[in-house]
């Protein structure tokens, strides 16, 4: 709804045209143990998808090929943690389309079969696990070389101290400290 | 007399333009928009876009006299593995000027005229729409940044972060290194990639590299000056594209944190990525197919019409665009504390 006429400050106002409601959608994802979040903004008014739900829809289409058990299987990347509640302004409402609801239940609630969700659980524990030994190796060959960095410079150091102390002219008389 | 008086007003004017420059709203940056590649599928007879994924064919065999080649190897069909679709929708942004505050920009112009000039359409008027649309054009383009980033989010791939998950940790070398490592295992289609992160994954990095105790690579940085030290050198950024410098020669862009996506538990965590940078039109020749794009289906459309009963002007400007990912394995997913 538009403010009233005589505000003093230029006014925002909210879309008119579709729906900007949004919820949150937390996802999870096959290749590491990160919960991501996700902008669902449903359909629009005339039941089309939003951009973002185009999005959403992309993202739980893609599929990784995974070896479980010794068989090969087509995994979705990524499956729904959590479905977050929708955020309206004041002057919105939800539309209650049967497209839209069915949309939604399509899209959204996606069930999986348990024996499905055991694989995945089961491919998700190897990616992570290759991903994290790969990084330990990583940080371990970088450990090294930084150790080999240090001796580099603490026998740099001892080689010019030595140097200098050899050269110093002893002074006579001086206390030799 | 007349000389006068228009210089009078021409001076308020200057001010008011002036005061107006000076106290104009903080803008987002736009980090990621230029690394997009562009289609436009204006006056076409589809609302969709249409992008056919073709499967890679195998290496060439050798040729054995009187073989059929075609029936053993066989011919590799040119398959079409997948089809992305981009639908852009219309997305619309307005301002409602009060005719109040139109007359307070233009000082020494009587009410009537003000009206007269906004009801009739008059050029008179069109300095202060611009502003409005320069704003509501700001809007568009701070919605497409929020969309491309939100990207980010749904990559498959992601640089393993030391943190103990799910919650991920600073940000650190190793993950950089492992992002390169990941994306460049995937053959991008180009191999010119940017970092996108924030301000926070940024002093993550310039904290490694400064202090460096227990950490894993700073000790590269200390050494003779062979290494890459660019993004711990802070640049003025006048032209506010949020490059911040390089690491092992990729360019690290610090984006807008309030329309960047988050991660994990009470959303502790930010997603950055690295991306393969695209440039020019998709497909056009001399571009570099980038790892999304932005696709109009027509160009921003704007409008205004002075309401009577509110004694207002409404400014609305709709423009029907979308971005969309092209391929998954352009890109990976950083994801670190965001505090």
């Amino acid at each position: 709804m538009r403010e009233g006429p005589h505000s003093a400050a230029p006014l925002f106002f909210p879309s008119t045209r579709g729906v900007t409601v949004k919820r949150t959608i937390k996802l999870i994802s096959i290749k590491d143990a990160n919960v991501v979040d996700f902008v669902d903004g449903g359909v629009d008014r005339e039941g089309e998808p939003t951009s973002q739900r185009q999005a959403l829809t992309r993202i739980l289409g893609k599929r990784v090929p995974a070896v479980v058990d010794g068989k090969e299987h087509v995994l979705p990347v990524f499956l729904i943690s959590e479905v977050g509640e929708w955020r309206l302004a004041a002057s919105e409402r939800l539309p209650n389309g049967d497209e839209f609801l069915a949309y939604e239940q399509d899209v959204i609630r996606r069930e999986h079969p348990e024996r499905m969700l055991a694989t995945w659980k089961k491919a998700q524990a190897q990616f992570i696990s290759q991903s994290t030994e790969r990084r330990r190796y990583a940080e371990h060959q970088a450990e090294q070389a930084q150790s080999a960095d240090v001796a580099k410079v603490i026998s740099q150091m001892v080689r010019s101290v030595s140097q200098q102390t050899s050269t110093q002219p002893q002074r006579k008389g001086g206390l030799n400290v | 007399m007349a000389q006068t008086t228009s210089t009078t007003v021409a001076n308020w004017l200057l001010t008011e333009v002036m005061s107006q420059i000076a106290l104009d709203p903080l803008r987002g940056k736009y980090v990621l928009l230029p690394f997009l590649n562009m289609a436009d599928i204006s006056g076409r007879a589809t609302k969709n876009r249409k992008i056919r994924k073709k499967t890679a064919i195998a290496a060439a065999v050798d040729d054995s006299e009187g073989g059929d080649f075609a029936a053993s190897p066989g011919a590799v069909a040119l398959g079409v593995a997948s089809n992305i679709t981009i639908t852009p929708t219309t997305k619309v942004q307005g301002v409602e000027l009060t005719t109040d505050a139109i007359e307070l920009a233009l000082p020494g112009v009587p009410r009537s005229q003000v009206v007269a000039a906004i009801q009739s359409g008059n050029p008179a008027a069109l300095p202060l729409v611009r502003d409005a649309m320069t704003e509501i054009l700001e809007a568009h383009y701070l919605r497409a940044e929020t969309d491309a980033l939100a990207l980010f989010s749904g990559l498959s791939e992601s640089a393993s972060s030391s943190g103990s998950n799910p919650t991920a940790a600073p940000l650190s070398f190793a993950v950089l290194l492992d992002a390169m490592l990941k994306l460049l295992d995937n053959n991008p289609a180009s191999e010119d990639m940017v970092f996108v992160l924030d301000e926070v994954g940024i002093a993550d990095l310039r904290a490694l590299a400064a202090g460096g105790s227990g950490a894993a690579l700073s000790s590269i940085f200390t050494g003779n000056g062979a290494a890459d030290l660019a993004f711990f050198n802070h640049r003025p950024d006048v032209s506010r594209n949020g490059f911040r410098g390089s690491f092992a020669g990729i360019p690290i862009y610090a984006g807008n944190k309030a329309v960047m996506a988050t991660a994990n538990t009470g959303a502790a965590d930010r997603v950055g990525a690295l991306i393969v940078a695209g440039r020019g039109e998709t497909g056009a020749p001399g571009s570099v197919r980038g790892f999304a794009e932005m696709t109009e289906r027509y160009e921003p459309s704007l409008g205004f019409q002075y309401d009577l009963s509110t004694d207002s002007l409404l400014a609305v400007g709709r423009w029907c665009w979308a971005v969309g990912e092209h391929t998954d394995e352009h890109g990976v997913k950083i994801i670190y504390d965001k505090t």
